[in-house]
């Protein structure tokens, strides 16, 4: 009995090999990390465009252990756009573990400060927030902040 | 007495993951959620952090998990849950596969070991004076892990009933570990979810073993055959969406339809084999077969193979050299063994993508090449692979 599980368990073993030079293999296409997928958005008070609040924009990446920032300004329309942030690693590329990316997106505006948008993302996919639609948002600073899903904040997903 | 479902089981595996960098009240100003908000009780001091990283240097002390007890229907009952592979400490964790005497005295994972031993203490304090009728242990990856040597000291110390709910979770301890632990929690007690895509449930390998023994686990998967990947091993969305609508039973149910009796692995066989029968080059579902194949010849060829491995070849040999030189032994049994051997490298030479050899003898030296050449294959792959995302 115990030779068969030794013969089962060297079978195993040689399909491991097989499995994780796959898996590795996996990294050509794994280039790229996407930590923030591109935010666009508007933001109103009272239905009125809200022109010169500060967007702040926050993530940290578990993997990476990584805090960044950056920010936007919002035009005369209450507009305002952030790029997608990628980041690469080659470890993280191929090693199996549970993306986290902890996001933040605060509205200052007039000595005030607003959650806009907190999530936790849990991939590397771009718009992988939202299943691969990309975010675009309508934040009305009257709004209490709530839970949209897995997002929390005053902002609604158009 | 309750038992989680697989809905809740993979929610409070998934929010766990929260906890790495923050309290649970940070948690809650952001608006997020555990998974298990209206079983549990959760605050500040339901929290305990954890040390993982490399046996000297690059340790990191995080947040590893939660234990809380029960509300309403869960009343008198516990959540011990805890979080997976994050950070590149954790991976240092995983990667110290040494044996060390695990939580009920039978070898387990060092590193394993070594991590839950960092918070064990935090477990055993909010059990103090209580006497919960269950304790569920739930998590993914490291935190299925984890949540195995946590069920390991539970039942071992009679803290209460365990009930042990992983996802992905690598191999925890060798084969004694795994029956003692199941004889004390019982198989029924122990639900093993793996994506049949995910490498991590596959590692570390010989000697050891899955719990509950003797039990295959309950396999989901993506329904593509597609290559193995580690977004397989993802807790969101992979095993999420895999466990979506299904029950226990459902599971077990796909389970059972999912085994393959050695009848099936020989019509697989001779059907991948016969000529003109497409075999996907580098798919992972033939892959799967390929070993599973290895596993029924050799079985079929008894035990007479490793019974004399020592004797003939060196201590230097490679694990690709025993395989070899068993195939070979096994061929020799009979002339029935002989033609799975001969089919299996058709197979081999379809998944590789090569044209086959012609007039092929099933020598040591013969068989040696095609393992050699299988593994030739991915080593270069997986050389490119790396320089390229090195770039």
């Amino acid at each position: 009995m115990r030779k068969h599980v030794m013969l089962q368990c060297l079978g195993g073993s040689l399909i491991f090999a097989l499995l994780f030079f796959t898996v590795i293999e996996k990294a050509n296409a794994m280039g790229k990390l996407c930590v923030f997928s591109a935010v666009q958005g508007v933001v109103l008070s009272q239905n009125q465009p809200v022109a010169g609040a500060v967007i702040n924009r926050k993530f940290i990446w578990a993997w990476g252990k990584e805090t960044g920032a950056d920010e936007a300004v919002t035009d005369a329309n209450g507009e305002f756009r952030l790029p997608a942030i990628f980041r690469s690693s080659l470890l993280g590329s191929f090693l199996p573990h549970q993306p986290f990316i902890e996001q933040t997106l605060l509205i200052l505006h007039q000595g005030k400060e607003y959650k806009a948008w907190m999530f936790d993302k849990m991939n590397y996919e771009e718009n992988g927030e939202l299943q691969g639609k990309p975010i675009s948002l309508v934040c009305r600073l009257e709004n209490e902040p709530s839970r949209k899903g897995e997002i929390y904040g005053i902002c609604d997903i158009r | 007495m309750n038992t989680l479902n697989p809905q809740q089981a993979a929610a409070i595996a998934t929010g766990v993951y929260r906890l790495m960098n923050r309290s649970i009240s940070e948690l809650q100003a952001r608006g997020g959620e555990l998974g298990c908000e209206d079983m549990f009780t959760v605050n500040d001091s339901s929290r305990f952090t954890g040390k993982s990283g490399g046996l000297i240097a690059w340790k990191d002390i995080t947040g590893f998990g939660y234990i809380a007890a029960g509300q309403g229907s869960y009343q008198g009952e516990v959540l011990l849950a805890t979080r997976g592979t994050q950070s590149k400490p954790d991976w240092l964790s995983n990667l110290n596969i040494g044996l060390q005497l695990g939580p009920g005295g039978y070898p387990v994972h060092a590193g394993f070991n070594q991590v839950w031993k960092s918070f064990a203490p935090e477990i055993m304090a909010f059990l103090r004076n209580r006497n919960p009728a269950t304790i569920h242990c739930v998590g993914h990856s490291l935190g299925g892990a984890l949540a195995t040597l946590g069920a390991d000291y539970l039942s071992a110390a009679q803290a209460g009933a365990v009930k042990l709910y992983t996802f992905g979770a690598p191999r925890t301890g060798v084969g004694l570990f795994a029956e003692s632990l199941t004889s004390r929690v019982g198989a029924a007690n122990m639900f093993r979810v793996y994506h049949t895509s995910d490498p991590v449930p596959m590692i570390p390998v010989f000697p050891f073993q899955h719990a509950p023994a003797g039990k295959r686990g309950l396999p989901v998967k993506n329904g593509n055959h597609g290559l193995i990947s580690k977004d397989a091993h993802s807790m969101d969305p992979s095993y999420i969406n895999a466990v979506a609508s299904l029950s226990w039973p459902g599971l077990e149910a796909a389970s059972r339809e999912a085994e393959l009796s050695p009848g099936k692995i020989e019509s697989w066989l001779n059907a991948a084999a016969a000529s003109g029968s497409p075999v996907m080059a580098g798919s992972a579902f033939v892959l799967k077969m390929i070993g599973k194949v290895i596993n029924w010849i050799l079985s079929k060829a008894g035990a007479l193979a490793v019974g004399a491995v020592g004797l003939a070849l060196t201590a230097t040999a490679t694990l690709l050299d025993h395989l070899a030189w068993m195939l070979h032994r096994a061929a020799q049994f009979s002339k029935e063994v002989a033609g799975h051997v001969e089919n299996l490298v058709v197979v081999i030479f379809k998944f590789l993508g090569r044209p086959l050899v012609k007039g092929m003898s099933l020598t040591l030296v013969f068989i040696s090449f095609v393992l050699d050449l299988l593994f030739q294959r991915l080593r270069s792959t997986a050389l490119g692979a790396v320089a390229l995302a090195g770039r």
